[in-house]
């Protein structure tokens, strides 16, 4: 099976960004299909494909669109996350960089269907040019009449603005984005139970339709062609619709992004982006950094698709597919995976803010070459006590990867801390590849962020 | 919306550790967990707070009922602070995972706490502490390097900052953003490093920062004053009321040895939550002013001599009699302070009018001295204030007339801003200067200084020419309101106060669309010139908007010092007796006391000063109260004091007026002594004894009881106790004030 090219199929095609070209190749019929249908209907055909939300958790899109009152009592927002922070992630840096218009023409039919008065593309800050390039289809899609007042003579008014972010991982957390997209800290809200829902009570305390970029990508193709079309691409899996994109990354020929049907297997995946460079296979992580790694030998027959990853053990994620051969070393992987999430942490919360520091630390001592075997127990319990316990999924995301990799190479943790070194340590590969060791610049004290107080300190004498 | 007063809860049925119980819909399972006695541990989650949810403490175990009488749990633990009680809610707080869960979470926020309990001030009193004997691990399996941070960093001259030994709960951060107001606190940085601090590491400049150090449920914000001076364990505390203002803040009193150490808020929902300002928990320790009067004094050779209690009682009283029976009843004249408690005030006006037969008594250092008695407030009732301190949450508008509400009345203001915060109460402001309370108001008034009678005059006017017909009928008198204000129309307002006719309109349209209004009136009413038609006309406006007999709405001028209300419940004045009695109605009195009393009204504080000038009042008595310093007129009290022929100044410290005195006697501070004050809501609160007294001092009511022993021969009251019994005697109100009612709470006199 090859890529199943739907919303990276023309986006090879130069100056697919601006609005001439991507309307040539049938750009906008979706919007214009989509304001010709009564907004529930619009909603509908969104049930019908069985489109599920990209951004990881994979929750039915249809349910949140569906979500929104039918009145407007109180003004009603869309909201794009393209805070992609994930590591191993750039799907959505392909999709607004190249096929901005996909977007906007997303947001544009979100907004239509959820009555709503304005959209906010939320786009991570380190993504200037992504920023230029949607800024400008924004601009472009105002002077075709297809954002302002009276879209497309159907008396539908709707604005849409680009945000950038601040950086912060944390911000690509619904409730935290809506909290930064309020000038609030980038912190995590409470969520229901807790409070209502964002599309009763979300941005502003309006409801508000949260999607990641690629689920409001995928809407005109849905519009287009009609929800029943949609469904049946990859209907061969338990229930996931459709196609999905994934960043290759890590030890393959040619990373990059590859739009696939769900049910396509994992290894053809692989097989697209050149196959394993280096040596033979390891691990795969198929979701990016926050989902647990799969070992090569469950590789060879893991489906993409929510259910069937799911049975493996780890799960679809964003699509940020990392591969690693056989010279690489776990330990280490383990620790910059930790060191992320240290550094990501936003410290509202005691388990993610104690529980992912401690994890560095220790991962830390055990590369200096001063782990003690109950340090694999402890690393697993520290998991434990953050899984589940946290404010957010930060937590969560933080502990899968490092319990994952300790259940499925347990026998390298104990080789490191036993040897004093990893079990790769030896091999030219290894240490070719092997990244700088941050690990011994760093000193475990490196959080004294105490600078400015002792200036202050200084100046009061 | 303002929160109604009376409201019935909903109920729901919930279920916690296997007992049903009915709990209000809504409320937080961390509190309905109190209600069966299970034990839920907390850091971040503060009864008057928003809760967040932050710290993870209170993880419980919860489930709902499903239609077929199965319960579905939910897969991860829930955070019972934020989780609100609905229908078929079953929660379990004792399962082997929820204990591994809390020991989870004090094993994270341990390791990187410097564990310096042993010089911790919180030591002993620390909720970390406490929760980690129960719920904690007994070992930390860390052996990293810890997190290292400044340890002792003064925000302000209160407030000290130990970072290592936050836990980052963030109720400091939380306080100032919600309860405050001043957003002083904000978390820096992110992730392990996350640090509460000032923005821009700039001083803590709050007014109510106090609140932080207790609210912080480890040693991190210490305060200042107290570090190092005592432990919890030996320290002696003592619930009382704070006497800064009329507020009349719960407090509790803590003393090591016999020596205040600090002031702590003691809850309480009606007045003061569980909040202080800074003016009361940092105030002066009185006690050990180093200018205490220490023993009775007499002015001998042109110094203050010390002599005994006997010489100085025989001096007042043969000096005192000696100048009535020369120059008549009003050759004498005694000035009460409003320091002084409920029984202090009644035994004082006692002496004056049982035992000397004069009505020459005040308490009154404002520029408005006319009439208190009912007829003024008609038909508002007694002259005080109508609302009580939760009406603020139940009304729809807070007009602040008059007053720097953060000053004058900081309890008042923080329930004020809650009210508009939690609420969404609306205030009006009304104020010559930008004040605090502007930044929640909708609309500030602000005018020209004196103005106030043309504003109040201005708003008349506008409403009754606002308000719907409907609404005015059967407003006694309207005609002759409309007539007293009809040249104020808003040209001459803003000739007169600066205050443009536009805004002047907005302010009344404000007034005239809210449903109830509570009108809080201060210091600018007090000392206005022309107080009595201020007064009058604010009355109007209170009348005119229909809230003089709503609830939840009414007219409240609040006494600026501590026992204001209480000196004019007690009769502290020239032309009324206790309980809003004219001289008229002495009869009752007269029985009860046992004695005929004086018929001539006296002479209000002014023109008390002006007969000592003169020399027709040779006699003064003056008791806790500094009008040398205090009076709005300074010079004239000065100038009457230095001429009286003989001062007798009763008080805890040597004031300025003490050093004029002819007679010092030493009167116990407010801590060494038991009493009640009211407050301004009319709330009797008792104070209790926390400290003993310093020299030879006593209590004002026993100085009194003294004399008046010595006057009258009757059995004098031997504890406040008593006075409080014949207080109720006398004012029927007060009958429901006596010390068997009062409790820790205190208890609101009504209106009768």
């Amino acid at each position: 099976m090859a890529e199943y090219k739907l919303l990276t199929q023309h986006i090879d095609v130069p100056d697919f960004y601006q609005m001439q070209v991507y309307e040539s190749l049938g750009g906008y019929l979706g919007l214009k299909k989509a304001v010709e249908m009564e907004r529930q209907e619009v909603i509908d055909e969104i049930k019908k494909s069985g489109l599920r939300g990209r951004g990881g958790a994979g929750f039915p899109a249809w349910i949140k669109w569906n979500g929104i009152p039918k009145d407007t009592s109180k003004p009603h927002y869309v909201i794009c996350n393209s805070d992609e922070g994930e590591p191993g992630t750039f799907k959505d840096w392909e999709l607004m960089h190249k096929a901005p218009h996909q977007l906007v023409e997303g947001m544009i039919i979100a907004g239509y269907a959820t009555l709503a008065k304005a959209g906010y593309i939320y786009i991570r800050g380190e993504y200037v040019e992504c920023a230029q390039r949607v800024r400008h289809a924004i601009d472009q899609a105002y002077e075709a009449g297809y954002l302002g007042k009276n879209i497309l003579g159907k008396g539908f008014d709707y604005d849409l603005y680009v945000h950038m972010g601040a950086g912060s991982y944390e911000c690509g957390e619904e409730s935290a984005l809506m909290s930064s997209l309020m000038g609030e800290r980038g912190q995590p809200r409470l969520k229901f139970p807790h409070a209502p829902l964002p599309t009763i009570a979300g941005v502003w305390n309006c409801p508000t339709l949260i999607n990641n970029c690629e689920t409001l990508s995928v809407a005109p193709h849905v519009i287009n062609n009609g929800g029943e079309w949609y469904a049946q691409i990859g209907a061969s899996t338990k229930n996931s619709r459709g196609t999905k994109l994934f960043s290759v990354s890590g030890h393959v020929n040619k990373p990059g992004n590859y739009e696939i049907e769900f049910g396509t297997s994992l290894m053809e995946l692989i097989e697209l982006a050149g196959g394993v460079s280096g040596g033979a296979l390891k691990a795969i992580i198929p979701g990016g950094s926050s989902m647990p790694i799969l070992p090569a030998d469950q590789c060879q027959d893991a489906i993409l698709g929510y259910e069937e990853l799911m049975e493996k053990g780890t799960m679809v994620g964003s699509g940020g597919c990392m591969v690693l051969n056989e010279h690489s070393c776990i330990v280490t992987f383990a620790w910059r995976t930790a060191e992320f999430y240290a550094h990501e942490s936003c410290g509202k919360c005691t388990p993610c803010r104690e529980g992912t520091r401690w994890m560095v630390q220790i991962l830390e001592r055990i590369l200096q070459g001063k782990g003690r075997p109950e340090d694999i127990e402890l690393l697993l319990e520290v998991c434990d006590q953050i899984d589940g316990r946290s404010f957010c999924a930060l937590g969560d995301a933080a502990a899968w990867p490092v319990r994952g990799m300790i259940k499925q190479f347990r026998n390298e943790f104990e080789y490191f801390i036993e040897h004093g070194k990893s079990i790769v340590a030896d091999r030219p590969e290894w240490q070719r590849m092997a990244p700088p060791k941050h690990y011994e610049r760093y000193n475990p004290m490196r959080y004294d962020y105490t600078y400015g107080i002792e200036r202050a300190l200084a100046g009061k004498g | 919306m303002p929160r109604p007063k009376h409201a019935e809860p909903k109920l729901v049925n919930i279920e916690i550790n296997g007992i049903a119980l009915q709990v209000p819909e809504g409320e937080y399972l961390v509190d309905a967990a109190k209600r069966v006695e299970a034990d839920v541990p907390v850091f971040c989650y503060h009864k008057y707070m928003e809760a967040v949810g932050m710290c993870r403490m209170c993880l419980v175990d919860v489930g709902y009922k499903q239609p077929d009488g199965s319960v579905r749990k939910m897969p991860k633990p829930q955070a019972s602070c934020t989780l609100p009680c609905s229908e078929g809610m079953v929660a379990w707080t004792e399962t082997e995972q929820i204990i591994k869960d809390r020991k989870a979470v004090l094993e994270f926020l341990l390791i990187n706490h410097p564990l310096d309990c042993p010089i911790c001030d919180r030591g002993g009193e620390c909720p970390l502490q406490n929760n980690t004997q129960f719920y904690g691990p007994s070992t930390s399996r860390y052996i990293e390097i810890k997190r290292h941070l400044p340890k002792s960093l003064p925000l302000s001259d209160h407030v000290m900052l130990d970072l290592e030994r936050c836990i980052q709960c963030g109720r400091c951060v939380r306080f100032t953003e919600e309860v405050s107001g001043d957003a002083q606190l904000a978390f820096l940085f992110r992730g392990a490093q996350t640090q509460p601090h000032t923005f821009q590491l700039t001083e803590f400049n709050s007014r109510f920062s106090g609140n932080v150090i207790e609210i912080c449920p480890v040693g991190a914000l210490t305060s200042r004053r107290y570090r190092f001076r005592a432990r919890p364990w030996d320290i002696v505390t003592q619930k009382t009321i704070c006497t800064g203002c009329s507020n009349g803040c719960n407090i509790y009193l803590d003393s090591r040895g016999g020596e205040m150490v600090r002031i702590n808020a003691r809850e309480n929902p009606q007045v003061n939550e569980t909040w202080t300002c800074d003016k009361g928990k940092f105030q002066p320790n009185i006690m050990r002013a180093p200018n205490r009067i220490q023993q009775p004094m007499i002015r001998k050779d042109g110094a203050l001599q010390p002599v005994e209690w006997h010489e100085a009682y025989a001096l007042i009283l043969e000096r005192f009699q000696d100048e009535r029976d020369k120059g008549g009843v009003n050759a004498v004249a005694g000035f009460a302070g409003q320091r002084m408690t409920n029984e202090d005030l009644y035994l004082f006006q006692k002496l004056f009018r049982a035992g000397f037969g004069s009505n020459n008594i005040d308490h009154r250092l404002t520029r408005y001295q006319g009439d208190l008695n009912k007829d003024l407030y008609t038909p508002l009732g007694t002259f005080a204030p109508q609302n009580e301190m939760r009406d603020l949450e139940a009304t729809s508008l807070i007009f602040i007339f008059g007053s720097d509400l953060i000053d004058e009345q900081p309890m008042v203001y923080l329930r004020a801003r809650k009210a508009w915060h939690r609420f969404g109460v609306k205030a009006l402001v009304a104020y010559p200067v930008p004040t605090e309370a502007e930044h929640f108001a909708e609309n500030a008034l602000r005018y020209q200084p004196g103005s106030e009678l043309a504003l109040a005059s201005g708003l008349l006017r506008a409403l009754l020419g606002l308000l719907p017909a409907e609404k005015l009928d059967g407003i006694e008198g309207l005609e002759k309101i409309r007539d007293s204000v009809a040249s104020c129309d808003p040209g001459w307002v803003e000739a007169q106060t600066g205050v443009a006719p536009g805004v002047l309109e907005r302010a009344a349209r404000m007034i005239a669309d809210s449903p109830s209004m509570m009108l809080l009136a201060g210091e600018k009413v007090w000392n206005h010139r022309e107080a009595q038609t201020l007064i009058h006309m604010l009355t109007q406006i209170t009348r005119v908007t229909g809230n003089a007999d709503k609830e939840e709405g009414g007219l409240n001028l609040m006494p600026l010092a501590a026992n204001g209300q209480g000196a004019i419940d007690m009769g502290a004045l020239p032309n009324q007796l206790p309980g809003y009695r004219s001289l008229a109605e002495k009869a009752s009195l007269e029985a009860v006391w046992g004695c005929t009393l004086p018929t001539e009204p006296g002479l209000a504080s002014d023109a008390m000063f002006q007969a000592c000038l003169e020399s027709s009042v040779k006699c003064l008595y003056i008791a806790g109260a500094n009008p040398v310093a205090e009076h709005y007129d300074p010079t004239l009290a000065a100038r009457a004091v230095q001429s009286v022929e003989f001062l007798v100044v009763q008080d805890v410290l040597m004031t300025e007026t003490a050093q004029y005195a002819d007679v010092a006697l030493p009167a116990c501070a407010f801590a060494e002594r038991e009493g009640t004050y009211t407050n301004f809501e009319r709330r009797a609160q008792r104070t209790w004894q926390a400290v003993p007294p310093t020299g030879e001092a006593k209590p004002d009511w026993r100085i009194f009881s003294e004399l008046l022993l010595r006057l009258t021969q009757q059995t004098p009251a031997f504890n406040p106790r008593e006075v409080m019994k014949e207080v109720g005697q006398v004012f029927p109100a007060y009958a429901a004030c006596a010390y068997d009612h009062l409790k820790d709470q205190g208890v609101r006199w009504q209106q009768g």
